[in-house]
């Protein structure tokens, strides 16, 4: 049965949120990177024009050969270029006052600096939204059997584990998680929560990635899209809290606190990684 | 003609009548063009408006927060950044002179203070510093 053309309105929300997820995607790694943080409280002004301009030029390049939008005539492609800065800009402010690390209180200078070089990698992974993870019609349902609810769970839990795992290698050995984790309050640890579930499931289930979804007869516990979110996060959780003890960063004895706020904060770019694992494996 | 064809990133091209942008899309690129144009100008007026006055750091215990715990005496210290430059670890000394003893000193360290930007630190103290006499040095780099 073929699904039915969305609207103007459905296929611009797809569109935006395949570009927020692959925002997400590509540029994590630099939103947990402290250096990035610092550089924006006294980076020149003129220096961020440039990383402005250098960023739209970039964006317009790959938009043309890769963009998030499906369907793309050249001259659209300066204006999906546009929509990809902003994209980085709107996911380097809230990813930033999750963690903490921005407030509207701050002076211009530090939010004009710190926004902006965020947005320049994150616009990237807008802009190549659709060739980081590009839908695949040849896997119907993951390759999975029909009938074969079991074998389905397993294979999203082992690529949630290795997706997870990809992305928290590269971020759980830095001073970063143990720094967010002492500034967080439980607002921000309760908005980390929500932002983790939301772009998990906007990933795998509202980006278009993965159109297919599971295949008749292989819906087991892991398959309902609500249940299979919650379920990878707290995979994502257990994952995060093993290298968190893996890397030193928690030991026995900890407080509670410490051990719940790094591990939510180092769980937010692993559940990241499950959901694209879930995507490509 | 409407012949579509898929190029080699498997991306399929607009027919060749294209019919424009729709309504959604016009809403939603100028929704773009704003948010990029309010950090363009954000920038820009921090650049013509924001001045360049190197850092000058100031320093304020606030007495009136003291509090006591486990035979410590904890003061909060506000440090603020009146110039323009952000100023790169900021080291704020403080020393108690009080009647009874040798002068206590205790001292934190700000990684990065912005122009404009204030922040809090603490200090404690074996005596309660509203008793005696504080005396306090800093230093920073400026990057």
């Amino acid at each position: 049965m073929e699904r039915s053309e969305p609207g103007p309105w459905q296929k611009e929300l797809d569109d935006f949120v395949r570009a927020f997820s692959g925002a997400f995607l590509f540029g994590i790694p630099l939103l947990f990177t402290m250096e990035m943080w610092w550089l924006g409280e006294f980076v020149a002004m003129w220096k961020l024009l440039l990383f402005l301009l250098v960023a739209f030029l970039a964006n317009v390049h790959l938009a043309y050969f890769a963009g998030f939008k499906q369907e793309s005539a050249f001259h659209t492609t300066v204006g999906q270029a546009i929509d990809a800065l902003a994209v980085g800009a709107v996911t380097s402010v809230v990813v930033l006052i999750v963690l903490n690390q921005l407030s509207l209180a701050d002076p211009p200078r530090a939010i004009a600096g710190k926004v902006i070089l965020q947005t320049v990698p994150l616009s990237i992974g807008a802009s190549v939204a659709n060739l980081l993870l590009r839908p695949d019609e040849s896997r119907e349902g993951n390759g999975d059997q029909p009938g074969n609810p079991l074998r389905a769970t397993l294979n999203d839990l082992g690529a949630t584990i290795a997706g997870g795992l990809f992305l928290g290698f590269a971020i759980a050995p830095t001073d970063e998680i143990p720094m967010l984790a002492a500034e967080m309050q439980a607002f921000h640890e309760l908005a980390i929560i929500a932002l983790s579930l939301v772009l998990t499931y906007a990933i795998v289930f509202e980006s278009g990635f993965n159109p297919q979804g599971a295949a008749p007869g292989t819906e087991g516990p892991f398959n309902l899209p609500i249940t299979e979110t919650v379920f990878a996060y707290l995979i994502s959780l257990t994952v995060a809290f093993i290298l968190l003890f893996l890397f030193n960063h928690i030991e026995g004895g900890e407080p509670l606190s410490t051990l719940l706020s790094q591990t939510l904060v180092l769980a937010l770019p692993v559940a990241i990684g499950g959901a694209a694992g879930r995507l490509v494996i | 003609m409407t012949a579509r064809e898929a190029n080699g990133t498997g991306r399929e091209t607009r027919p060749a009548r294209d019919p424009g942008r729709s309504t959604a899309e016009w809403v939603t690129l100028s929704v773009s063009i704003a948010i990029i144009a309010v950090l363009v100008g954000l920038v820009v007026i921090v650049f013509i408006f924001g001045g360049d006055k190197p850092a000058t750091i100031e320093v304020r215990p606030l007495l009136e927060e003291v509090r006591q715990a486990d035979g410590a005496a904890y003061l909060p210290v506000e440090v603020a950044n009146r110039g323009n430059r952000t100023a790169e670890d900021v080291t704020v000394q403080m020393t108690l002179h009080t009647e009874a003893g040798e002068p206590a000193t205790a001292a934190f360290t700000l990684r990065f203070l912005a122009g404009g930007e204030r922040q809090r630190g603490v200090v404690a103290f074996p005596q309660d510093p509203r008793a005696g006499e504080l005396r306090w040095t800093l230093s920073f780099i400026e990057p």
